[in-house]
Parts: structure tokens; sequence; C-alpha cells
């Protein structure tokens, strides 16, 4: 039976059915949009290539990020009410401009003289969130020191917060 | 299950992933709280980890969509989507799980006659016998 669809694509479908014995069938929707000689192994390649260029642009694309705040951080404002001149690990604030940020929303924590944007790792702390929550607003030095020690991987994660120095 | 539902359940549960996956690429942020603790560890950004979920689920479901190794990405999805409704439980977990369900359904069955896998798909050597 062929299905409604069949109509509005039947004259594409007739010719190719004269081109190919292959389009000598009842599903004439893959007829109108993709070309004879297409196989499943050359969409499967091309939705491959396709993927590996997608994810190397999104991570090409979002490395200046990762030392940026997130998109749920407002805006930086330093002591004076000016925002920095520019983000990223170098830029500096005051202990002003973290305690500006002591929210849920917006968490900020100065940890061994760096700032670090702590927003987007509240929800997933394996300590729970009532720890990081704590230290927002706050210098989390010594609190950091007495949980993590020198383990290697909160640093790493932090290491990915980082927005900037301690002034 | 006829033609014409099997068409239907394909096409909505790879449009679904469309969703996500576009959702995922355009609004990060709002996905992040979906994330596991565990992956707190990755040596990536949340929003770039979400980004690349988001972009994986987008290409899986164009596979999908075109009918392309249909039941490999309908149990990859399937899988992918049932690991998400353990990993964030309640009724979101549920719903998760069940729509789950509906990709295992697609990955166990014979794909339908408008997948590019049964276009391609070669006709039995007659029997010279």
């Amino acid at each position: 039976m062929i299905p409604p669809v069949g109509y509005v694509c039947k004259i594409p479908h007739k010719i190719l059915e004269l081109l190919h014995p292959r389009f000598r069938t009842n599903s004439p929707y893959l007829l109108v949009f993709l070309p004879m000689q297409l196989t499943k192994r050359f969409v499967g390649i091309t939705v491959g290539v396709v993927f590996a260029l997608g994810a190397a642009y999104i991570v090409y694309a979002g490395r200046p990020v990762m030392n940026r705040p997130t998109a749920l951080s407002a805006t930086p404002v330093s002591a004076a009410g000016m925002p920095p001149t520019r983000l990223g690990t170098d830029s500096s604030y005051t202990m002003a401009d973290i305690q500006a940020h002591s929210t849920q929303s917006s968490c900020w924590s100065a940890i061994g003289g760096d700032v670090y944007d702590l927003t987007s790792w509240i929800s997933r702390h394996p300590g729970g969130e009532g720890t990081i929550i704590g230290l927002c607003g706050t210098d989390g030095t010594a609190a950091y020191t007495n949980q993590h020690k020198s383990s290697r991987r909160p640093k790493s994660v932090l290491a990915l917060l980082k927005i900037g120095i301690l002034k | 299950m006829n033609l014409a539902s099997r068409v239907v359940l394909r096409w909505s549960w790879a449009l679904l992933f469309v969703w996500f996956g576009t959702q995922q690429l355009l609004h990060p942020s709002q996905w992040v709280t979906f994330l596991p603790m565990w992956t707190g560890y990755f040596p990536i950004p949340a929003e770039m980890l979400i980004q690349l979920n988001g972009w994986m689920e987008l290409c899986l479901a164009a596979l999908l969509l075109l009918g392309c190794f249909t039941r490999l990405s309908a149990l990859l999805l399937a899988a992918h989507l049932a690991g998400i409704a353990v990993s964030v439980g309640g009724a979101i977990g549920v719903r998760d799980a069940a729509l789950a369900m509906a990709g295992i359904s697609l990955a166990l069955g014979e794909p339908d006659a408008w997948t590019l896998d049964m276009k391609t798909k070669k006709a039995p050597e007659p029997s010279t016998v």
C-alpha cells in the first residue's frame, strides 16, 4: 500500500523508479531527499564525521568558557562598582567582589589565593550542596584544606572553575 | 506492529532526542543540574559536557530519522536514557525509564520499510536447487 505522502512524491518516485530498480518500493519519502546512490555505510560515515567535527568545534569553542564565570553567575563587579577589565584566570578580585557573590545562584569563593566560581559545582559536589553553599562569598581556604588536603581530584575540578586571583 | 505504528514510534522517538539535543546545545546551563556528581571529575566543564551530550543525541537522532543503523542507534539512545533515568530518579526517572522502553522496543523489532536499513538490504539469493 502506498502511504498518502506517496502521492505527493509520486513524480520523483516514478522518475527514480525508471533509473534504478531499488526504488520500486512503497517508501517514497527517501527518494525525494536522498540521492540514488546513498547507502547505509555512506550515511553512517557522514554522520560519524559530522559528529566528530561538531564535537571538536564544541570543545574548541568552549575552551575559553572553562575559565569564565558560568551563565548563572552575575556580571562581576569590583568593590568600586566597576566591572573587571576582562575575564580570565589572571583577572584579580577583592574580597568585596567575592562577597557580592554569596548566593546559590552566584557563588564565588577564594581558595589558596585564587578565586573560583563554584555556582555550577554546587549541585554536583559529592559531599553535598550544603558544604559548597557555605563557602559562597567567603575565603574557603581553611575548609577546603581541612577536607581535601592535597588530593588531586578536587584540585583538577577547582582548576576548571578558576576565574581569577585574589588581590 | 504495522508499518505506520513503527514509523510513528521511530520518528517521534527521534524527534524527542532532536528536541533534547537542540536544547542542550543552546541552553547548556539549564541542564547542568541533571549531570550526575561523578561527572564533576571529568576534565571538562559541565556546560561543555552537556553540549557534547546534546550533539551526540542529535547525531544519533539523525541516524534514527533516516533509518540508518536503526536498531543500534535506538539501543544506544535507550541505554543512554535508561542511565539518565537511574541517575536522576524520582518522577523524571520513571518517565525516562518508560521512554527508554519505547527505544528498546524499536531496537528489538525489525526496522520498518521506510528505513535506509531496509532500502539497502540485499535481497536473498535465489535458490539454485
